[in-house]
This record gives structure tokens, C-alpha cells and sequence, in this order.
């Protein structure tokens, strides 16, 4: 389940990223080369990044790749920690659920309703603010399946890496 | 007492300290201080609504494209080209790694703008070499990871478009010029202090290279510095917005690694893109947070409140500017640079603005006192880095930092007090101010 959840994630972040890359690329050509830039792609990309930004988020919470100070996490051993992970695994899926979900649902809702539409792409704005819903429930998912490790006595500090790269602030 | 305050600010530092990651912790304190002053319904509505709309930014989009243009041209094998050319420029100085090392971050960073990034790809190739020529890996890490911050300075640099983000729209491009001066002094400081030490333990010059050598080496650099050319000279000419030069920087070095380097190729690209969504979305998330916060931050009335206690302390700028860079050092030690700008900027920028501070000037300051603080214990992710790559454990790297930090800090000092380091260029080149 997890492994088809990753792949079907990865597939979607990196053909999301490329068609990104694509509409950036149409707005400059197209200002140059027309004259006239185009306000379809400019939408698309804005609409896309913010899926990016969240379901994206969603798989790295999946991947443990989130920054954290682990200070105190790796310092613990034994019982102390698990109950730690516990604790954290509660705390990011009681966000998910709540805010992301519920208060996510809401703002889906609420704009369905007012009628919003993209002035562009004529798209239903609600569509679009429903990155966030979805985001809170593939975290959620992960987050279950966290506590299944830890129950098990695993850790999800350092999950197996998948993607070797240097845990830290990515802009510095 | 501002009750806002210290709801935010305890339930954001007791959940940091437990280790929850800090996307989610900015978000759970910015729900917990919205529910002081609405109802339940209300705050979870706003905080989702918040966290989405902070997101909806075309400029933003800057962010994905200059790491994924990093990222491109690290595996393409651009950073060893970079090297030996900055070997070349550095040869025949005392301890000419160590100059290399730092000439090649800094080059590093006009193309990528990643410190991390940078320590790992510079110090990963420089510290077997160094450790040959029988340099101190304490020393040479200590070299490494003190002028890996360059490229948060150096233009581009995603630090500066999360600034410009945050404080409303300050203009980027007068940043990413601001940039230049103080981060290629950032590099000619650690030079000093490196080139003495060099000298007083007798490290070796190398060999002044054959002209042939030369050549071939600049000629292999010049196509990777050809980059610079393409995104600054893009955006100072006004022809394309920061967004659009990264999107330019992502083509040029698609084609650079693809067809002229050929080290890597098509089948990479899937990787690579996605190892450049994942690093883009730990920012993202935290930014979409972020925003929520600093709407928390204004309802509760945080940065008018501190920003009077800051004044009621003196109304001396010198001081009130010694003050923030003290909490912003401190800041830093625990904490990564993201987050820590995105956190404090809204809360310190009211403040620098009643001083009459210019936003650019302040931009430049923050990012290069938070630089010194991704290079300390106990936490930075510079540091780590690059005892990891230097294979020297972070005690034995404090000991040579020292006098690295205590340039830094001049420079700092620098930065702060004489706006014209940051401001002279903007304002020459852009008419900025």
C-alpha cells in the first residue's frame, strides 16, 4: 500500500514539476516572441505550484524528510522514545485532521458556493483550495502508518532513505 | 501582558523542543493563538485559508527553479569544473586549497545559492585533497563550512525571494544586487583569516599552473559562469523577473549537462526532479505555515507590542540594532534559516521601519547574521554538513571556527552600521531608493 502510495505520489511530483517548468518557460517565450503574455499559463502555474506545495508536502512528511530540531528525539532511547514519536506522529495528524481537513473542507466549500471562478482557465477556485483537504488526508495516512512502526518498535526519525540527499534547511 | 505572545510563543517552542517538524509546530501555535481571539470554526477556516493563499505567488515559483538549476548542474559535473577553476585563481596564495575552497563556494553560490548544497559539493571534492597535502581536516572543514554561506548572499538566492516574500514585496532585484558586496566580502574575510593561519602553520602553495592548463580550465568554467550572465543581466536589464530567470536557469543548465557536459542524462532528469520538489516543498510548507503565523502575529498585536518594549529599552537605533543582531545570533545557533526568517522578519521589520532602516539594507543584515547562525552548534545544518563531508566530528571543527566566526562578525557589524555596502550597488546599478 505505502509502496503504491509513494510511486503514485512521485509519478504525479514529477510530471507536475515538468509541466511547471513548461508553462514558466511559455510565459517568457510568449511575452518575447507574441508580445502578449500568456494569462493561461501564468494560472496554470500558479494553480499547480500550490499542489505541488501541498500534496509535495504531503509525500515528504511520508519520506520523514520534514525539518525538525531532533535534538531531543535522538537523544532518547528505549520506551521514552517511542512514546516521543508517539507524541509527534499525534500531534501532525490532529493538524491534518483538523485544520487541514475540516477547516480545509470548509474553505472548499465556502468558495464552491460563493461562486469564485479563475478568470482565466474559468476553473471553480474551490478545486483549487482543494490541495489542502487532500494534503491533510495523505498525511494522515502516512501518519497511520508511523505509528504502525512505532508500535512495532520502529522509529521514524531516519525511515530507510529512499532519496540520499543531506537532511537540512534547503535554502541554506 | 500580550497573552498572544506567549500562547504563540511557548507552544511553538515547546513543540520545536519535543521535535515536532517545524511546519507543523508554526502551524498548530498559529491555530492556537487564532482560537484567543475567534471561534473554532473560524480559526481552523482561516488558518487552512492562509496556509493555501501564502502559496499563491508567481514569484514564489522562483524557489523550485533555482534549486532544481543547482541541482542540475552539481550532477552534471559543474562543480568540479568550478574547482579547477577556482584552483587556478587561488594557486599562489599560502594554503591555496583553503582559497580554492572558498573562491570555489562562492562561485558555487552565484549559480545555485544553496549553502548546503554548496559545502557538500565544494568540501566533498576539496577535503581528500587537502588532507593529502597534509592540511589539519579541522582546518580545512572550519574553511568549508565558514564560506559556504556566500551563495545565500550571492545572487541568486531563495533566502532573499522568502525576505521579499514576507515583508510585502520588497524588491528583489535590488536585493539580489544588495547581495553581491557582502557576500563576496563574507568570502575575502574568511580568506584572511585562513590565508594567516595557512601561513603560520606553513601550508604549501601550489605550483603555478602551465598556460595551456589555464586556459583549458577557464575555457571548461566559462560556460557554467555563463549563467550568471543570463540571470543577473537578465533580471538588472529589467528583462526577466526573478521567476523567469530561474525558469532561464533551469533551460540553460538542462542543455549545458544534457548536450555540451553529457554526464548525465535523460533518464536522470525523474530523480533529480523530484529530489527538487522534495527540498522545495520542507520551504514551502513552512512559508504556507508562516503566513498563517505572521496573520496570528498581527491579530495579537506581537510585533507593535515587542517593537514598543524594544523602544521603551532605548530609542538609540545603534542599539536597538546591536539588540536584534544579538537575538538573531542566538536565534540562528538552534535554528535553520528558513524558519528563523520567516518567523522573526515580520516581528523585527516593524520595528527597523520606525527606524527609518531600509528594507533591502535589513534584508541583507538578517540573511548574513543568520548565515553565522547555520555554522554553530547546536544546530546548523552548514556545520553539519561539512564535518560530514570533511570527516571531522563538530567538536574538533569548533577550535578553527573561532576566528572564522569572530570575521563573520565584524563583517556583520559592518553590514549593519554602513548601509552603502548593501545599498551602493541597487542603488547604481537599479537606481534603487
Amino acid at each position: 500500500m505505502r509502496r503504491l502510495a509513494d510511486g503514485l505520489l512521485r509519478f504525479g511530483i514529477i510530471v507536475v514539476f515538468a509541466v511547471l517548468l513548461v508553462c514558466v518557460s511559455w510565459q517568457v517565450i510568449s511575452r518575447y516572441a507574441l508580445g502578449t503574455p500568456s494569462t493561461v499559463t501564468d494560472e496554470l502555474a500558479r494553480f499547480l505550484f500550490m499542489w505541488l506545495a501541498l500534496v509535495g508536502g504531503a509525500y515528504t512528511y511520508g519520506q520523514g524528510r520534514h525539518l525538525a530540531i531532533d535534538l531531543l528525539p535522538t537523544s532518547l532511547s528505549g520506551r521514552p522514545r517511542q512514546l516521543n514519536e508517539a507524541l509527534i506522529t499525534l500531534l501532525i495528524a490532529a493538524f491534518a485532521a483538523v485544520v487541514m481537513v475540516w477547516g480545509g473542507f470548509q474553505l472548499v466549500q465556502r468558495t464552491l458556493v460563493s461562486g469564485q471562478i479563475s478568470p482565466s482557465l474559468q476553473l471553480p477556485m474551490g478545486w483549487v483550495y482543494g490541495a489542502v483537504p487532500l494534503s491533510g488526508l495523505i498525511i494522515i495516512a502516512y501518519a497511520a502508518a508511523n505509528l504502525g512502526r512505532i508500535a512495532k518498535g520502529g522509529t521514524t526519525l531516519n525511515p530507510p532513505e529512499e532519496l540520499p540527499a543531506p537532511k537540512g534547511d534547503t535554502l541554506s | 501582558m500580550n497573552w498572544a505572545a506567549v500562547v504563540l510563543f511557548a507552544s511553538f517552542g515547546v513543540l520545536m523542543v519535543v521535535g515536532v517538524p517545524i511546519a507543523f509546530a508554526i502551524g498548530i501555535a498559529s491555530a492556537l493563538t487564532f482560537l484567543l481571539f475567534m471561534s473554532f470554526d473560524q480559526t481552523i477556516f482561516i488558518v487552512a485559508q492562509q496556509m493555501v493563499s501564502g502559496l499563491d505567488s508567481f514569484t514564489l515559483l522562483a524557489i523550485p527553479f533555482f534549486i532544481l538549476a543547482g541541482n542540475i548542474m552539481n550532477r552534471g559535473g559543474i562543480a568540479l569544473r568550478l574547482i579547477e577553476f577556482a584552483k587556478v585563481l587561488g594557486g599562489r596564495l599560502p594554503g591555496a586549497l583553503a582559497h580554492c575552497n572558498v573562491i570555489a563556494n562562492m562561485m558555487f553560490g552565484a549559480i545555485s545559492g544553496s549553502a548546503v548544497a554548496s559545502a557538500a559539493a565544494v568540501g566533498g571534492v576539496m577535503a581528500p585533497l587537502q588532507r593529502k597535502e597534509g592540511y589539519d581536516p579541522a582546518y580545512s572543514a572550519a574553511v568549508n563550512i565558514a564560506s559556504s554561506p556566500t551563495g545565500l548572499l550571492i545572487p541568486p538566492s531563495t533566502a532573499l525571494i522568502v525576505f521579499s516574500l514576507i515583508t510585502g514585496g520588497t524588491s528583489i532585484s535590488a536585493l539580489f544586487v544588495a547581495g553581491y558586496l557582502p557576500g563576496i566580502l563574507l568570502g575575502l574575510s574568511i580568506m584572511v583569516v585562513a590565508g594567516i593561519i595557512a601561513k603560520r602553520r606553513g601550508y604549501p602553495v601550489a605550483p603555478r599552473p602551465s598556460m595551456a592548463e589555464v586556459r583549458r580550465k577557464t575555457l571548461d568554467a566559462i560556460l557554467p559562469l555563463g549563467l550568471i550572465i543570463v540571470i543577473m543581466g537578465g533580471i538588472i536589464a529589467g528583462i526577466f523577473t526573478a521567476t523567469e530567470a530561474s525558469a532561464a536557469a533551469v533551460l540553460y543548465s538542462l542543455v549545458l549537462a544534457l548536450f555540451w557536459f553529457r554526464e548525465i542524462g535523460w533518464r536522470d532528469l525523474p530523480r533529480i526532479f523530484l529530489e527538487s520538489a522534495v527540498t522545495t516543498t520542507i520551504v514551502l510548507l513552512m512559508i504556507g505555515a508562516s503566513i498563517a503565523m505572521s496573520r496570528a502575529m498581527a491579530f495579537g498585536d506581537i510585533p507593535f507590542a515587542l517593537s514598543d518594549y524594544l523602544l521603551m529599552l532605548s530609542d538609540n537605533p545603534v542599539v536597538i540594532l546591536l539588540i536584534i543582531n544579538v537575538a538573531l545570533l542566538v536565534i540562528g545557533t538552534f535554528m535553520d534559516m528558513t524558519p528563523a526568517l520567516l518567523i522573526f522578519t515580520p516581528i523585527f521589520y516593524p520595528v527597523v521601519s520606525d527606524l527609518g532602516m531600509d528594507p533591502v539594507h535589513f534584508g541583507i543584515m538578517m540573511t548574513l547574521n543568520l548565515s553565522i547562525g547555520i555554522c554553530t552548534p547546536p544546530v546548523g545544518s552548514a556545520l553539519f554538513v561539512g564535518c560530514s563531508v570533511g570527516g571531522v566530528p563538530i567538536a574538533r571543527v569548533i577550535r578553527p571556527m573561532l576566528p572564522l566566526y569572530v570575521a563573520m562578525i565584524v563583517l556583520l557589524m559592518a553590514v549593519t552600521f554602513i548601509p552603502e555596502i548593501s545599498l551602493a550597488l541597487p542603488r547604481w546599478l537599479l537606481n534603487y531608493g
